[in-house]
């Protein structure tokens, strides 16, 4: 690699103009390589390009689509208050709305010198602009704006080398705008449709609690005053039954819905264990399921979110009792330290139906559920959510016909945040 | 006294059935699943089978191909509950379950129901008996 020699005079202190070019374009194309946050990959751009560049002052101006004006995206430099609410139009009455519109670059040497200058962002932030290069931002044929550097630091004018450099820098960061946005499109098109699958889901499920309260006053009418007392007692046993249901829609959805911080507490988890198998210990004997605890003794307490474990926990064995009716199976609850201490385990297994794996894979899904309309297709899916926010892992193991384990590990000590 | 079948895996929609049938002079009785209907049907033979779509294990569209098959079955009447709004889009992804199992059901009735609408439905498939 060789420098032209009227340059290294100048630039002796400095690495030659080719290998500092490279140097930035190497570095700057992995960033838009590595990621696709949009700003952080622009922010580390422009300092890469002004560093190369040995420039006081650089910005770049993006199209705002709806008005077609160049308005100040990222400005790095002194002496920067009030740009951020400027808006440049695109004609020829600034160097940025100049090379918008011509799409071409501009190398100024000297600012004032040129009739296209407008010294009105210099008055503005007391700024002042000597040399200048800006190059226009283009992706796929898609104009995006400007990038604009301001003075050289050694106080010499931008060169024809600085200016290919520029446009270099300015091609990648074009391409890194233009995917940032393609991303951002794709998720939202994504969420859009996640939110109607959601809706319908739900739908769904309102539409059975809603059979059964009319089935449940409907019977009511049919036997009060006149009538079989018993079967009106029934019909508001439905009413009561199917307004449960509708409430734990409801608090399924806000589960899932807000991004909570779990109350963390230390909590003796055995005795939160030895909880739940009394309260479901009623439904599995009426389902000829035996229900047991396996609690380790080397565990105490942990830091949980009580309340948010044990919803957890509630909907885990209360699927396990489900799914091994038919077998007569059992479902055991147990509880282990891993080996290293700083985790633990909780684990609801049972020897029940089990599930084959083109249904292990979906059912975290938010409204998958394989009971038919009994299961609102949340509890899974809130039961994850409450793991994950508890810095933990939920994993299931499962073989068709031979049962299935739900495996949740978390950390035993947490930092309150 | 007319025989009528209700196939619904939940206990709360078979008893709103049987509310709204009884009184009328039906003879109801009741299953859990496709499976447990499809062998009631066959003994009991009822003039009338209310299924319902959503069921685990099999579901009333399957349950409905296997009773349209069977001779003993053949001639029962059947009115389908469906929760969702299209008629039965969500098994077969198309508008008409007869273009796959070559008939279709007498009627469909949507979930939630309403006891006046589906007592009509029923007058009108089984020829108000």
């Amino acid at each position: 690699m060789t420098s032209k020699p009227a340059k290294l005079n100048r630039r002796s202190e400095i690495a030659t103009p080719d290998s500092r070019g490279v140097h930035v374009l190497v570095s700057v194309t992995q960033m838009v390589a590595g990621t696709l946050e949009r700003d952080a990959v622009l922010d580390a751009a422009m300092d890469a390009a002004a560093e190369a560049m040995n420039a006081e002052a650089c910005s770049i101006l993006l199209n705002d689509p709806v008005t077609g004006e160049l308005c100040f995206h990222l400005v790095k430099g002194e002496r920067t208050d009030g740009l951020d609410s400027a808006r440049i139009c695109v004609d020829d009455d600034s160097i940025a709305g100049w090379v918008a519109a011509h799409q071409e670059p501009l190398l100024i040497p000297d600012a004032y010198d040129d009739a296209r200058f407008n010294p009105a962002y210099d008055k503005k932030t007391g700024f002042h602009t000597q040399s200048v290069i800006c190059v226009p931002l283009v992706a796929k044929e898609k104009e995006l704006g400007v990038i604009q550097v301001l003075n050289r630091r050694d106080g010499e004018s931008f060169d024809a080398d600085d200016l290919e450099l520029c446009q270099a820098v300015a091609s990648l960061i074009a391409v890194a705008i233009h995917n940032a946005e393609e991303h951002a499109a794709r998720l939202q098109a994504e969420r859009v449709a996640v939110v109607g699958q959601t809706i319908a889901g739900l739908a769904h499920c309102i539409k059975n609690i809603l059979n059964g309260l009319n089935g449940g006053s409907y019977i009511i009418d049919q036997n009060l005053g006149k009538g079989d007392p018993e079967r009106a007692k029934r019909g508001w046993a439905m009413v009561k039954r199917n307004m449960g249901l509708l409430s734990n829609i409801v608090l399924d959805m806000l589960s899932y819905t807000k991004s909570r911080k779990p109350a963390l507490n230390p909590t003796p988890v055995n005795r939160l264990c030895e909880d739940i198998v009394a309260l479901l210990e009623g439904q599995a004997r009426e389902g000829n399921v035996t229900l047991a605890a396996q609690l380790s003794d080397d565990i105490d307490e942990v830091d949980v979110d009580e309340a948010a474990l044990k919803r957890s926990l509630i909907n885990l064995v209360g699927n396990a009792i489900d799914a091994s009716k038919e077998k007569q199976g059992t479902v055991t609850l147990e509880t282990a330290l891993e080996n290293g201490s700083d985790r633990f385990t909780l684990t609801v297994r049972d020897t029940g139906c089990g599930m084959p794996p083109e249904v292990v894979e979906k059912i975290f899904n938010p409204f998958f559920s394989t009971k038919g309309n009994k299961g609102t297709g949340l509890g899974l899916a809130v039961t994850k959510k409450i793991v994950e926010e508890h810095s933990g892992v939920l994993e299931v193991e499962s073989t068709l016909g031979e049962g299935t384990a739900f495996i949740i590990t978390l950390p035993v000590r947490q930092k309150q945040a | 006294m007319a025989k009528v079948l209700v196939v619904d895996d939940e206990a709360d929609a078979r008893e709103f059935v049987r509310a709204i049938l009884e009184p009328d002079g039906w003879e109801v009785s009741e299953a859990e699943d496709g499976v447990a209907g499809l062998a009631a049907a066959k003994t009991q033979k009822p003039d009338l089978i209310v299924l319902d779509v959503q069921m685990p294990r099999q579901d009333g569209f399957v349950t409905f191909g296997e009773l349209i098959k069977d001779p003993d079955t053949a001639d029962c009447k059947v009115v389908m509950l469906t929760g969702v709004g299209e008629k039965m889009g969500i098994k077969f992804d198309s508008d008409s379950m007869g273009d796959f199992l070559g008939k279709e059901p007498d009627a469909y009735v949507e979930k939630p129901i309403d006891p006046e609408t589906f007592k009509r439905v029923v007058a009108k498939v089984t020829g108000g008996e």
